[in-house]
């Protein structure tokens, strides 16, 4: 999976580079508004990571020259301009996601795993991990084709750890992702270890194993 | 409290009054004087007229007769008198015309005449005079009168029109408010005070227009400055937590790490909230439920309840519909109840209630009251509390004020209680 991250903050942009490439993806990076519109031209992305804000131009502008050169590139906008005008202007463009920074890496990764998949897919759209089988389309789990009744909450943080499988992922990532707005007005995240406990209790019941490993004093990590 | 000009008024009255209190028996007793010294001197002049011709030497009996009978006020009378001679002295005279007694002023001196020692008596009625006297007194308390009354009312009229421009300009700064940006538009002036006044009053407002500007961009700028750090801030973290050879001591401390990030972001997103409000960033309303608002966010709450024990009742009655925008209602409520639960003790309650037009949120926690004044200032509370962001409720305050409802604190029977009072549109 080729993505460009068009960000002209070095440092957020290995960040970036440097957890997605764990899982996968290739990633090139772009810190200004030119460099991004040449690669644009002669290459082809799964998806693009693009801040609004860059050197020599508007991201929106990039998002238009995408429009017009027909390009099916997958966009998630990154932007530290949290402006519901920018987020419903870009995703008019053609965005298909939007990320007010900052954000959490992990985060990211969800994001970027769900829209990869979406796209790939048209009619069935189903991940299987071993015993284990989501289907995005109906959102429905089942486990040795038995059917696992999750709640909304359990079936999110399920698919948020596949997101991001094999790394760490940290409570307040995951508080985050399951309380959206409100998750940094209060620093308690034992709501997720209980939302977790449930999942991981639902899972072994029903038979799958324990991908779903506790760091001690960090989060959690889904091992497959 | 009184106005300036009655002030002025007052003073001007009393002294009035003043004046003619001491100065009625002063000019009565002046005109008094003054007439009495005029008699006086007219019965000196009778009696040294009377004495100069010498003639009343050679006066008969017949003579002094006659004499009598035709002098009303200057008689020769026989030397049975009990008064004093030779000087002027007061007495009362039976006048049969007017059937009653009459005051006189008299002089007795003895003449010796042919008929032996005879007494001369001269003497003026004071009865005439003294209605003069009075007369004289009281044109004088007339015009004295007519004076202050006038002098009053004029004042009073110059007053208005002199002190016009400083009530105009009382009232532009009554008016003025300095979030409207508007510069307050005073009144030109003749008056070398009041144009001071102006200029210095325009000084002061544009400098602290200035400032506020300043301020709220500082702000809007800082937060937005700090974003992009922080946002480098955790990803690094993100990125040192895929680490696989952390100790736990690191893993620990990485923890630790993320809270004070998670707390640092809280802080600048509350902060630049605060600063695009100011600005009335915010414009779009909406009709909205604030009960199924509140409904929507519960879920939430409650198990965030849950984790301190803490007993959440809610009595959600009236379907309230408003007009306002959306996210900024439900910051606000979402700030209440975080307040509420922030600042709760474990096992205690929290109520809210919903009715006609008040959002009520009731709490348990620290058993003294919050300082009223202060709670609804940026990072009141920041110190005290080491996981708030300190803006929760400015946030409330400024998102009520931005909609002019009404929030208020008070403290009953050991609950905090924060209300809420929507008005309709």
């Amino acid at each position: 999976m080729k993505i460009l991250i068009i960000e002209d903050e070095k440092q957020l942009a290995e960040s970036i580079s440097k957890y997605l490439s764990g899982e996968n993806y290739l990633c090139e990076l772009a810190c200004t508004f030119k460099d991004a519109i040449d690669k644009i031209y002669v290459y082809e992305y799964d998806c693009i990571l693009l801040d609004l804000m860059l050197p020599g131009g508007d991201g929106l502008t990039l998002l238009e020259e995408l429009k017009k050169l027909n390009k099916q590139d997958g966009v998630i906008i990154i932007s530290a301009k949290d402006a519901l005008d920018d987020k419903i202007r870009g995703l008019k463009l053609g965005a298909d996601d939007y990320l007010a920074k900052p954000f959490h890496l992990s985060e990211l990764g969800a994001r970027l795993y769900s829209l990869l998949r979406r796209r790939k897919f048209d009619s069935s759209n189903k991940v299987a991990i071993r015993e284990l089988e989501i289907d995005l389309w109906s959102k429905s789990v089942t486990v040795n084709q038995q059917l696992l009744p999750l709640t909304k909450k359990e079936y999110d943080l399920l698919l948020f750890f596949v997101g991001n499988k094999n790394r760490i992922i940290s409570k307040s990532a995951l508080a985050e992702h399951l309380s959206g707005d409100m998750a940094d007005m209060l620093d308690n995240h034992g709501f997720v270890y209980a939302h977790v406990k449930n999942l991981k209790r639902k899972l072994a019941e029903a038979g799958c194993r324990d991908f779903i490993k506790t760091v001690y004093a960090m989060g959690y990590k889904w091992e497959s | 409290m009184r106005k300036l000009l009655s002030q002025t008024l007052i003073y001007y009255s009393i002294y009035a009054l003043l004046m003619l209190l001491i100065a009625t028996p002063f000019f009565y007793w002046l005109s008094l004087k003054l007439h009495l010294d005029d008699v006086k001197e007219a019965i000196s002049l009778r009696e040294k007229e009377f004495m100069a011709e010498s003639k009343w030497k050679l006066l008969s009996a017949k003579d002094i007769a006659k004499w009598n009978e035709f002098n009303r006020d200057i008689k020769i009378l026989p030397d049975t008198v009990g008064a004093a001679k030779g000087e002027i002295v007061r007495q009362v005279f039976y006048d049969a015309l007017d059937d009653e007694w009459e005051p006189y002023q008299v002089l007795y001196r003895d003449v010796d005449t042919q008929e032996g020692i005879r007494v001369l008596m001269v003497r003026i009625n004071l009865i005439e005079s003294e209605d003069l006297m009075r007369g004289t007194a009281l044109i004088s308390i007339m015009i004295l009168i007519f004076l202050l009354t006038g002098f009053v009312a004029v004042t009073r009229i110059t007053s208005s029109r002199l002190w016009s421009p400083f009530y105009q300009i009382l009232h532009q700064i009554e008016q003025f408010n300095i979030e409207q940006k508007s510069k307050p538009d005073f009144p030109e002036t003749k008056t070398v005070e009041f144009q001071n006044l102006r200029q210095g009053l325009e000084k002061l407002i544009s400098e602290n227009i200035k400032a506020f500007e300043r301020e709220k961009e500082f702000t809007q700028n800082a937060s937005h400055e700090l974003q992009t750090p922080l946002a480098i801030f955790q990803s690094k973290l993100d990125i040192l937590l895929q680490d696989a050879d952390l100790t736990e001591n690191q893993s620990v401390i990485l923890q630790q790490l993320y809270d004070a990030s998670a707390r640092l972001l809280r802080i600048n997103k509350n902060l630049l909230l605060l600063a695009k409000l100011e600005q009335q960033w915010f414009i779009g309303k909406e009709p909205l439920n604030v009960r199924s608002l509140i409904q929507e966010v519960l879920p939430y709450f409650s198990e965030q309840a849950e984790e301190k024990a803490l007993s959440l009742t809610t009595n959600l009655s009236e379907k309230e519909v408003l007009k306002a925008n959306k996210g900024l209602t439900e910051i606000l409520i979402n700030n209440l109840i975080l307040n509420a639960i922030r600042h709760n003790v474990f096992n205690g309650h929290i109520y809210i209630a919903l009715n006609q037009n008040t959002l009520t949120v009731r709490n348990s926690g620290a058993p003294e009251p919050l300082d009223e004044h202060n709670i609804f200032q940026r990072f009141s509370s920041g110190g005290r509390y080491s996981h708030s962001s300190g803006l929760g409720l400015a946030l409330v305050k400024k998102i009520a004020e931005l909609n002019h409802w009404q929030v208020t604190y008070s403290f009953e029977n050991n609950e905090h209680i924060f209300s809420v009072i929507f008005r309709k549109f």
